[in-house]
């Protein structure tokens, strides 16, 4: 080969090549991006499922309101007006320092309880460069009972009015309108009424909402919980069923349930009445959130 | 010819052939907001891809939609549940080319002003597209912006009838990408 014919091919290769550097340049570029992580948005339309937390959580520098009320048994009939006269309810507000963690403070008019709540996510769901199936994070709740003492002359100490439930929340959206919830939980109460009851529970939960339109869902849930039926009361599993509706900034869950408890141990630990039997009551969420302005 | 020349050759061929160079980022910015006298919702994304082949004046950029963040709370979700539909149009594209890239050196660190015409895609609605950029040169990084306003409409984006007084008709854009040459 003279150097003339190398020079040649030379000059071949390289015009082939800045032609083909010519090549699509979307294509090019798609490329160069790889795959991004993308996250599955809006598993649950709030932070809860309808008694119980879901995956959701407050965005960061967000701060939550959340108010819960539940109406006595529609079985108290008109002399109570279906329940209207009895009704318990929760004040709660939740802050989120970053994206992952939540704190929360909550009152619930059940045993003038004072309830301390901590929420973070440890998984989210994504599609992608990183494949994650669910979204999990985990709720550790420690309630106050601030009733007073039945017996102030006994030696009493704080922690007989405390109980904690924890729980690991994994959740999936499975399409564009339905997602799923699976809610192991763990239940402590340092003291219980009677003996023959239990301090420690474990409890089952099944969630699931189905998206009928945009911001409108149909919101299910059930705990299996551990029986602890005593000589005097029996405790039946809650099943809650009903509807949340989204606007800009607040989300309203409309539902009957079994359960006559609103805090987590109040109505895992505490539901006395059989949805079976018609022995339900209509509950109410209402969430709201407001944004602390960020730096940028 | 002697290997001398031919080696001189050579690297001026493959002088020429860089030449046809590209620029490349994978973190230009957007940012957007919406204002109405009720409120103003606005977000900002950083993961903005681009690619410019100053040979030809072709110019490629590519939004993920979902990479877009959104400080008003819950905003986030409805952008892309409701408006952008992220999960059906994952991404907006810009492809388009440099009109009268010739008249000006793109290793000037001057700025100057250029017209880029082409198609933006979003939403899954192809419009035709012409906007001013400005460009210049800084130490081999070639920067580009531009401001722009979208008409939300002309993307097949719908504002439910509740919203309406809180989500503007036209949107302000603004752009800024630094491309950095590609090496071989």
């Amino acid at each position: 080969m003279t150097p003339v014919k190398i020079l040649i091919s030379l000059f071949l290769i390289i015009s082939v090549c800045s032609i083909s550097a010519q090549d699509d340049l979307e294509a090019l570029l798609m490329n160069e991006m790889g795959e991004e992580v993308e996250y599955e948005f809006g598993t649950f339309i709030s932070n809860n499922v309808l008694n119980n937390h879901s995956t959701e959580m407050t965005n960061k520098n967000g701060i939550g309101f959340r108010i819960s009320h539940k109406f006595g048994s529609l079985k108290s009939g008109p002399a109570a007006f279906y329940g209207f006269d009895n009704a318990i309810s929760l004040f709660e507000v939740n802050y989120a320092p970053v994206d992952w963690w939540n704190i929360g403070l909550g009152r619930s008019t059940v045993n003038e309880s004072m309830n301390a709540y901590t929420k973070f996510r440890i998984a989210r769901q994504s599609t992608g460069a990183k494949v994650m199936p669910v979204s999990v994070a985990m709720l550790l709740v420690a309630n106050c009972v601030t009733t007073q003492f039945e017996d102030e002359n006994r030696n009493n100490q704080l922690a007989e009015r405390l109980d904690y439930t924890s729980q690991l929340l994994i959740a999936r959206k499975f399409g564009k309108n339905f997602s799923a919830q699976l809610t192991p939980t763990y239940i402590h109460r340092n003291l219980v009424k009677i003996k023959a009851d239990l301090n420690d529970l474990v409890a089952l939960g099944f969630g699931a909402t189905y998206k009928i339109k945009q911001h409108f869902s149909v919101n299910a849930e059930y705990f299996w919980v551990q029986k602890h039926n005593t000589p005097s009361t029996e405790y039946f599993n809650p099943l809650s069923v009903g509807v949340c509706y989204q606007t800009s900034r607040h989300a309203f869950e409309l539902f009957v349930t079994n359960s006559n408890g609103i805090t987590e141990t109040q109505f895992l630990a505490n539901t006395t009445n059989d949805f079976l039997k018609g022995d339900v009551r209509i509950g109410f969420n209402i969430a709201t959130v407001f944004t602390l302005k960020s730096k940028k | 010819m002697n290997l001398r020349q031919l080696f001189t050759v050579i690297m001026v061929l493959l002088a020429l052939c860089g030449s046809a160079q590209k620029y490349m980022t994978k973190t230009g910015y957007v940012y957007f907001k919406s204002h109405t006298d009720a409120i103003d919702i606005d977000g900002s994304n950083n993961k903005v891809a681009a690619m410019f082949d100053a040979s030809s004046g072709e110019i490629v950029a590519i939004v993920l939609i979902k990479a877009f963040e959104l400080p008003l709370a819950t905003a986030d979700k409805h952008f892309n549940e409701v408006y952008m539909e992220s999960d059906d149009y994952p991404k907006a594209t810009f492809k388009g080319k440099f009109v009268n890239l010739q008249n000006v050196d793109i290793n000037s660190n001057e700025t100057q002003e250029l017209d880029v015409e082409g198609v933006l895609s979003l939403h899954g609605v192809d419009k035709p597209f012409v906007q001013k950029v400005n460009i210049s040169n800084n130490k081999g990084k070639l920067s580009g912006t531009c401001s722009m306003k979208i008409n939300i409409d002309d993307f097949g984006i719908t504002v439910p009838e509740n919203v309406k007084d809180r989500v503007a008709k036209v949107v302000d854009v603004k752009v800024e990408l630094t491309l950095e040459e590609v090496k071989k």
